[in-house]
């Protein structure tokens, strides 16, 4: 078995906990991780991209070839499009609906929502409402990697104990709130495939 | 044990296995977590080695070089510019030698990631003559630093670990020790001005041999370790693939799903010295050799001029016949491009092979580009913009010179305004468009007084992070003042080197620096070397700076503003928010000036007001916005408030 996800967002996002937290549960699971170099300035508002590849055997290198990829995972909808080809035929999209719009120019997203709607596997999260009913917009990663866990080949279980280790620095109350993100991020992508 | 860690930990952690007594660096993309990572093992550990970030790769390179030569190990950690900055005793020390194990540890970035040239540090290492090794991944990273001590030992010479960002940056699980092992040996520094001073000829010319004796030893040495691989095929089609160090793990899959010719393969991670009888085994039973490596034809070069003085007839296909290319990473699609060139076996005339080979991979349906990719075309031509973080004092300094020059009839456009290295060069970005050069560390008051001896009449602004002044600022600063230069020099001091990641400089807050390490005031400095025309101010005070700025450039001679505040990152990390601003979605307008002028990220579009077009307002992420107030400044609709945070 091998899994290969194309990790997308926008600096400051969350999206290496969310990648931090899928290796953890994966390696949990006794399977073999290997994350790509992170493309882009995390923090600072730009597009941030990395691959992150998960495998039952030994994973000879970490990129991920065009047409390959079983996931895109996106915190962002420009930012989930930009890498279409290396979704192959098969594989789904899973991306938050939230747009960064931090530029005036930004395009009109029911065009982009369309966009994704019109690919043979997308789902489109409402992440940061999902994430404010779980207790805090901080937990909008955390929704995605519940959804993006209706997929993954990574046990819920993992992916929980993941985020509790993983947060337990910060205090019980944010260890359950992100495990709440994570469930009704699950929840609501499990009901929609 | 095992660990996911990132290539840049795994040289700390070999380093650690290595029993390294003294580790020094300068941060700097895609390098500075290896050192970030020793400092964290030094501060939690006991025993540990001696770590610091010191203020500039020269002197870093020189701290490491001292405990070397008195018998100790020591690793020297930077991005490639930094070598450039360090070269001058790279080059030096290159000559002597050393005692104990003396590592290098440069990371160079093709695809540039980071910005910078895409310097290949495989050739700077030949220009000094030290030997490197090429890490294929974090695992291997981990392994050759350990054995780059046991290499500078055996062979008297400094060693180059170069990495790129594919390797750095890459996480995997890396068996290793964690742990720390000190080699308890005693500091012993013989005096030799035979092998450790330049002072006359005969020495100089004596140590230039020794060092290639020194190379030689080298070459002999890691031909027993089994670092380079050569495996040959069965089938003896004399086809051979060269692949050198990051580049090898991507070759390894490409060849796993490789139904063409059985290829013969010679994977190298010791690139320099080129091991050349393990070459003349190869150039024996090759007709077609592909070379593999990102950046310049440095592993070509060698194998050409071998295979010149061997008078081997077959080709070589690669970079220097046009094949592939000399700038970026290398894709899978690259390099099945060389596969494949080199299995078609049009040997000789590579060069003309090119054409057809990319046209064959069009064809190939894993290169096609998806076809829902088309329709979204226009909107992927929006690229989310890299700027200052949501309350980044910067973006108070570049507002407030963009007004202030605004104010006295100038303007970004008329008005030189040099940049430097680190997150002060986002001002060069929208919505400031305020500096116009970046060059190297230091460099924006050098260039400032190029522009001004050159007879620019409009005054000339340099613009400096705090680091970066430390760094190699203060030489080009004292310059101006001797020779009497007319410009103004803006040091943003945010009390951090943030770009890379929050290290420690010369001038952050006492409470944050090292035990027994204190802060170097810039105030004192500047005044020091003779600055009297010096202020400080508060970039969030816009009045203020703006006010400052102004009576500075209607000044002669050298003028300095240092525009204090700290990052606002390393605040937040420590400090909870008190106050915020949000908008009236009642008030607003939709002028956005407010995104226009400051770019602040925690600033969106959002679909719920009555007064502007489309329904459109302004509206401020509340988990972002740290209370800095510059929105608040651009706001002529008295829609922007403050709002107090309870707890």
């Amino acid at each position: 078995m091998k899994y290969d996800v194309i990790l997308a967002g926008v600096g400051g996002q969350g999206v290496l906990s969310l990648a931090a937290i899928i290796t953890l549960g994966a390696m949990k699971d006794g399977l073999t991780v290997r994350q790509s170099e992170v493309h882009g300035m995390a923090q600072r508002g730009g597009a941030v991209q990395a691959h992150l590849r998960l495998s039952d055997q030994t994973i000879v290198s970490d990129l991920i070839g065009k047409a390959s990829a079983d996931m895109i995972l996106s915190m962002e909808p420009i930012e989930s499009l930009r890498y279409l080809a290396y979704l192959k035929a098969d594989g789904v999209l899973v991306t938050s609906t939230d747009p960064v719009k931090n530029i005036p120019t930004y395009p009109e997203v029911e065009g982009i929502y369309a966009t994704i709607r019109g690919l043979p596997s997308a789902q489109l999260i409402e992440a940061a409402a999902l994430a404010q009913q779980a207790g805090s917009a901080r937990s909008t990663n955390m929704v995605m990697v519940g959804a993006a866990s209706a997929h993954l080949p990574v046990q819920e279980k993992s992916l929980l104990a993941a985020i509790d280790e993983l947060f337990s620095r910060k205090g019980e109350k944010v260890v359950e709130i992100n495990r709440k993100a994570f469930q009704i991020g699950w929840e609501t992508a499990a009901l929609a495939v | 044990m095992k660990r996911s860690i990132i290539g840049n930990q795994a040289v700390a952690y070999g380093a650690l296995a290595a029993g390294v007594d003294v580790a020094s660096g300068y941060p700097g993309t895609p390098s500075s977590e290896a050192l970030t990572e020793l400092l964290h093992f030094s501060q939690n550990n006991n025993p540990s080695p001696y770590v610091e970030w010191s203020v500039n790769e020269k002197v870093a390179f020189e701290i490491a070089t001292g405990a070397a030569w008195a018998g100790k190990r020591a690793l020297v950690t930077m991005k490639m510019s930094g070598a450039n900055v360090a070269a001058d005793s790279i080059l030096s020390v290159a000559y002597s030698g050393t005692k104990g194990g003396l590592v290098l540890y440069i990371a160079d970035d093709p695809g540039v990631e980071a910005g910078m040239p895409e310097q290949d540090t495989r050739l700077f290492a030949q220009w000094a003559g030290l030997p490197v090794l090429e890490p294929a991944d974090p695992g291997r990273v981990y392994e050759l630093t350990r054995y780059a001590f046991e290499l500078s030992e055996k062979c008297e010479l400094p060693v180059i670990l170069r990495s790129v960002t594919s390797v750095a940056h890459a996480k995997q699980e890396v068996e290793g020790e964690y742990t720390y092992k000190p080699l308890g040996r005693k500091p012993e520094f013989e005096k030799n001005i035979f092998r450790y001073t330049k002072a006359g000829s005969a020495i100089c010319i004596a140590q230039h041999e020794a060092l290639l004796d020194r190379l030689a030893v080298v070459e002999r040495t890691v031909r027993d370790t089994g670092i380079n691989m050569m495996v040959e095929s069965g089938d003896r089609n004399g086809l051979f693939l060269v692949a050198a160090g990051a580049l090898i793990p991507y070759v390894r899959e490409a060849l796993s799903s490789w139904d063409h010719q059985n290829l013969s393969t010679l994977f190298l991670e010791s690139v320099y010295p080129l091991d050349k009888e393990l070459a003349g085994k190869m150039f024996e039973a090759a007709e077609t050799i592909l070379v593999l490596e990102e950046l310049e034809p440095f592993v070509e070069m060698q194998l050409r001029s071998e295979a010149s003085r061997l008078g081997w007839n077959g080709s070589i296909l690669g970079k220097l016949d046009g094949l592939l290319p000399r700038v970026g990473k290398y894709s899978q699609e690259v390099i099945g491009r060389g596969l494949k060139t080199l299995a078609s076996g049009m040997a000789g005339h590579s060069a003309a092979t090119s054409r057809p080979v990319v046209s064959s991979e069009r064809s190939d349906p894993g290169n096609e580009e998806s076809a829902a990719e088309q329709p979204v075309a226009a909107e992927l031509s929006v690229k989310h913009p890299i700027t200052f973080c949501a309350g980044c004092p910067h973006r108070g300094t570049f507002l407030a010179v963009n007004r202030a020059l605004k104010k006295i009839g100038l303007n970004q456009d008329n008005t030189v305004v040099t940049g430097d290295i680190g997150c002060t060069i986002l001002g060069m970005n929208p919505p400031f468009h305020t500096c116009w050069t970046e060059v190297s560390m230091g460099s924006s008051i050098g260039l400032a007084q190029g522009f001004y001896w050159a007879g620019i009449e409009n005054p000339v602004i340099a613009t400096i992070g705090d680091s970066t002044f430390f760094h190699a600022g203060i030489p080009p600063l004292v310059n101006a003042v001797q020779h009497g230069a007319n410009l103004l020099v803006i040091i943003l001091d945010n009390g951090w080197t943030s770009m890379t990641g929050f290290q420690v400089n010369p001038g952050t807050s006492e409470q944050f620096q090292a035990k027994g390490a204190r802060r170097v005031d810039i105030e004192g400095i500047v005044r020091g070397m003779g600055v009297e025309n010096l202020q400080v101010i508060g970039p969030f005070d816009q009045e203020q700076s703006i006010e400052a700025i102004i009576k500075a450039l209607q000044q002669e001679g050298v003028k300095v503003i240092i525009s204090q505040a700290e990052c606002a990152l390393t605040v937040a990390r420590r400090e909870k928010r008190t106050l915020i601003y949000q908008i009236d979605s009642q008030k607003c307008t939709f002028c956005r000036s407010c995104l226009r002028e400051t770019g602040c990220p925690a600033l969106y579009v959002t679909a719920n007001g009555k007064k502007s077009k489309h329904g459109q307002v302004m509206a401020i992420d509340p988990q972002a916005c740290t209370g800095c107030g510059l929105c608040y400044t651009c706001c002529k609709f008295d829609a922007i408030h403050e709002q107090k945070l309870g707890g």
